[in-house]
């Protein structure tokens, strides 16, 4: 019985395993398209708030539990500073991370509804990256620039970023994210439990 | 000594090349000027060298001083578009590049199981040591899978672009998460099916073929690695730029 119940563990694990690796992808290109253009610079957390939602979901309704939402909340801020970012990344994604799974655990992981809410937490933690414009703004730029992004990617992202921007980003990140999520409920939720894998 | 019984190659614990990955990392970043970089490039090269990659760890090197002469030839014409394009590559390839030399070490050298059984000295959770083990190696399978979905939605008559992606959203995201995670469903079950053949839900411990232990070299590296880090540290809270 012992034996049984580790196995059922070990499963959820390698489901929460694959759904995290589809996440980073989404992250991973969704920056890649985001990251080069000024314009579109700032719209990251949001297109990856809405993209991501439903294998947010999906891994919560494989593997309901609060160790994948922590990593996956935690290993793009460890991208970050692995590609020369400024490392305060994980300040904000551990703490995120962190009040998402409470969220997740008052519905016991898998009521959609506080899956909605923890996965609007969630994914401010993509944040750590832009914090720096606002609070630590001239070595925000100086680093930028050294980089290797031009100065004309600096002036205007300096340009776009006075500090209502912050507030309005965090807030189209959670309506971006409630989209995904009732998009996942509306749309995915009916094709995957026909297929039968819900 | 590693496998080969080659004398002059040291096999290191996973541990320290985890702890040198990351430790040089943040080294890296901290300081800006070309030496410096050079100064961590060299030592990664070394610890190439000597960790069993002589041949990488020389043509990292020769790549380093291509990009650097490059940089050199490049810098004075950055207002026109391409050279500014190439100055950007140029630059972020070579700052990244102890980086990439030493994750690509860690991944040649290392076996996936002594890995694993490293990260089970660390005393990591059980969770944590799969989910992270198995996605790290799904990269390549979703990678595949993506292409199938894409072939067989081609064959359909569906073309997944932009437009599409603007014109009807719901649409195509539906076309897109759809078969992804069902495909990604059955890789996870297969996935799970050849861990139970593997006894991975095994209670008690598990061995591993290869010792994972420290050995002198991997303390010697990473005490120099830690003091430069420290050092780095110090100058760098008292407001001394490198």
């Amino acid at each position: 019985m012992e034996n049984q119940r580790k196995g059922h563990s070990s499963r959820k694990a390698i489901a929460a395993g694959v759904f995290i690796a589809l996440y980073l992808v989404t992250y991973v290109i969704v920056g890649a398209i985001c990251m080069p253009i000024a314009a579109i610079f700032l719209l990251m957390p949001e297109v990856v708030a809405l993209l991501a939602a439903p294998t947010y979901h999906m891994m919560l309704a494989k593997s309901p539990a609060g160790t994948p939402i922590f990593i996956a909340a935690v290993i793009p801020s460890l991208i970050l500073i692995a590609s020369g970012h400024i490392p305060i990344a994980p300040l904000v994604s551990i703490p995120v991370g962190i009040i998402a799974i409470l969220l997740a655990r008052k519905g016991d992981y898998r009521e959609f509804k506080w899956n909605a809410v923890s996965h609007i937490v969630f994914s401010w933690n993509l944040f750590g990256g832009f914090v720096p414009i606002w609070f630590m703004r001239d070595y925000f730029f100086e680093s930028t620039l050294e980089g290797g992004m031009s100065q004309e990617f600096c002036d205007t992202v300096r340009s776009l970023t006075p500090w209502w921007v912050l507030p309005v980003m965090l807030a189209a990140t959670a309506l971006f994210s409630l989209l995904g999520s009732l998009f996942t409920k509306k749309v995915l939720n009916k094709h995957l439990a026909k297929a039968g894998v819900l | 000594m590693n496998r080969d019984g080659n004398r002059l190659c040291l096999n290191f614990d996973p541990r320290t090349k985890i702890l040198l990955l990351i430790e040089l990392d943040i080294i890296l970043f901290m300081g800006h000027s070309l030496i410096y970089e050079t100064c961590v490039l060299l030592f990664c090269s070394l610890i190439l060298a000597i960790g069993g990659q002589r041949k990488s760890a020389a043509k990292f090197l020769t790549v380093y001083m291509v990009f650097v002469v490059m940089q050199w030839f490049v810098d004075p014409y950055v207002e026109i578009f391409i050279f500014s394009l190439l100055h950007f590559i140029t630059v972020c390839v070579r700052k990244l590049l102890p980086c990439i030399m030493l994750g690509k070490w860690l991944i040649a050298t290392t076996e996936v199981s002594s890995f694993v059984a490293a990260l089970w000295k660390m005393k990591i959770p059980r969770d944590v040591i799969i989910t992270t083990s198995v996605m790290f190696r799904c990269f390549p399978t979703i990678k595949e899978e993506w292409e199938s979905i894409q072939i067989a939605m081609k064959m359909r008559g569906i073309d997944l672009n932009m437009k599409r992606m603007v014109t009807s959203p719901v649409r195509t995201m539906e076309y897109l998460f759809v078969p992804l995670f069902i495909s990604v469903l059955n890789v996870s079950d297969e996935l799970a099916a050849a861990a139970l053949c593997r006894g991975l839900d095994k209670p008690g411990h598990h061995t591993c073929m290869e010792p994972v232990c420290f050995r002198w070299f991997d303390y010697v590296f990473m005490m120099v690695a830690t003091i430069w880090l420290f050092v780095m540290c110090a100058l760098w809270i008292r407001g001394y730029a490198v």
